[in-house]
């Protein structure tokens, strides 16, 4: 038996250290490879299936903005810079997007994406936002849009700074294929917003059957 | 030669397939086009417009009172003949050639015995801006000027319309005034005027109804697909769980195990 005060090998003198590194290392090896196999950048949170907050530095899109009618309108409202839909976990920075080969382009997983050729949000008229049900891996931005029930807030703040509120009136499901492009895009009688995201069943090749459509009325 | 005999075989055959391939493809590809209807004769009682082409059968419109407006409805262009009706009793009668792919709207306005129908072709959507024009659809009112925002914007005779202008999309002032008078004869000081849209201010009224403008939208700029926006990655996933989740467990499980064995072959060589 040692005596309590004799010298130890290195290896020997932190016995815990060396349990924690066998333990945590290759915990972290097989985080670091899932991370890189999932496309470099965890595009959900594990645990809520949502995206992870923007990395802009913007939490929310309130934060220190005045609300729309507290201001004197002058002329259009600027474009959209992000949208916020606390109901689904949603506060994601918006890009225009404009049409190619006839389609919408989408944007990227995590982003908004707004028709340019519309109207803005703030605007008499259907502003269009579309937004990603899912990645390749698990759920993306919109994933949570579709349980969207009436009454749920929605904002959108324009690079002006000028929050735009609006509340979930209705959704429906619609058949790709069948499209409703006359009841989504054009005139209304108030602002009105349109999300757009995917639904119905994923038909691997072609994609997914259906739309969800959202809409929101200016509050 | 016997080459050659081979080619007008081959030539002969590409030729006999096409009528078929045509005449697959043609019930596909029929011209169509679109027609609403907008009730412009005060007082009148609902109407309804019967839409029929020499090229297919007959559309009727919902019935529609004064200052309302129906949706589109489509047949197959060509010569088509409009007839407005009030229960048995037929309004007006007329026949216009409307062409593939056009839409135009039908506006019963007051005259003949009892109304008679005007048709405009609609004008199309372009992207980010908003077209407008004005059509004149009040025939007691005579000649008078369209008013944008303050500024004229053409004479109008009754049965007019002006050309379709782009403008900044939000909302604006129009206005149709006497050329000879101080006031104008009918304004609206709000009309938005949506990016993306081609619309048209119909003037309306008289004849014991006020004189307003309807504002309806002729087309929109849109997508002809459906966006998508769906790579497949929930439908992947196995009920109950995210496969993240599980790796995770069990990378912590292995490494768990393996530290405690590590430990216990340590102390065994202590």
């Amino acid at each position: 038996m040692a005596a309590p005060d004799a010298p130890r090998s290195p290896r020997a003198s932190h016995p815990r250290l060396r349990l924690l590194a066998a333990v945590a290392l290759p915990a972290l090896a097989a985080a670091l490879i899932a991370i890189v196999v999932s496309g470099g950048y965890p595009r959900a949170d594990p645990l809520t299936g949502l995206p992870p907050p923007a990395a802009d530095g913007a939490t929310d899109v309130q934060a220190g903005l005045a609300p729309a009618a507290a201001r004197p309108r002058r002329g259009r409202p600027a474009q959209p810079l992000r949208i916020s839909i606390p109901g689904a976990g949603v506060a994601a920075p918006v890009d225009a997007v404009a049409v190619r080969d006839g389609a919408l382009r989408v944007p990227a997983v995590g982003r908004a994406g707004w028709f340019e050729g519309g109207p803005r949000p703030g605007e008499v008229g259907r502003a269009v936002i579309i937004g990603h049900l899912d990645s390749r891996s698990g759920p993306a931005l919109f994933a949570r849009v579709p349980d969207l029930s009436p009454g749920t807030p929605v904002s959108v703040t324009d690079r002006g700074g000028e929050v735009h509120r609006y509340r979930v009136t209705r959704a429906a499901q619609v058949a790709k294929n069948r499209f409703p492009k006359r009841e989504v895009y054009g005139r209304a009688d108030a602002p009105t917003l349109v999300l757009i995201t995917c639904g119905g069943k994923f038909v691997a090749g072609s994609g997914y059957t259906d739309n969800i459509l959202v809409y929101a009325r200016a509050a | 030669m016997r080459g050659r005999k081979l080619e007008v075989r081959q030539v002969a055959g590409v030729l006999a397939i096409v009528p078929i391939l045509l005449s697959v493809a043609a019930p596909n590809a029929m011209a169509v086009t679109e027609v609403r209807f907008l009730q412009a004769v005060p007082g009148a009682p609902d109407a309804q417009l019967e839409l029929r082409s020499d090229r297919g059968p007959a559309e009727a419109l919902p019935a529609a009172g004064f200052a309302k407006e129906t949706g589109y409805g489509e047949i197959p262009a060509g010569n088509v003949t409009l007839t407005l009706s009030a229960g048995d009793q037929r309004l007006a009668r007329t026949s216009e050639r409307l062409e593939d792919g056009g839409r135009y709207t039908a506006v019963a306005v007051p005259g003949g015995d009892a109304a008679q129908l005007r048709i405009y072709r609609d004008g199309a959507a372009r992207a980010s801006t908003a077209r407008w024009r004005m059509v004149h659809a009040a025939p007691e009112i005579d000649a008078a000027e369209a008013v944008f925002d303050g500024r004229g914007a053409g004479m109008l005779d009754p049965g007019d319309a002006t050309d379709y202008e782009p403008v900044e999309p939000g909302p604006h002032r129009l206005a149709l005034r006497n050329p000879k008078g101080e006031g104008p004869l009918v304004q609206d000081s709000d009309v938005a005027l949506v990016a993306g849209t081609a619309q048209s201010a119909y003037v309306l009224g008289s004849g014991g109804e006020p004189t307003r403008f309807v504002v309806l939208e002729d087309d929109a700029a849109t997508p002809t697909a459906a966006p998508d926006t769906g790579l497949g990655g929930l439908s992947q996933q196995p009920e109950g769980g995210n496969p993240w989740l599980a790796v995770l467990a069990a990378a912590l499980l292995a490494g768990t195990l393996g530290g405690v064995l590590h430990a216990r072959c340590g102390h065994g060589r202590a």
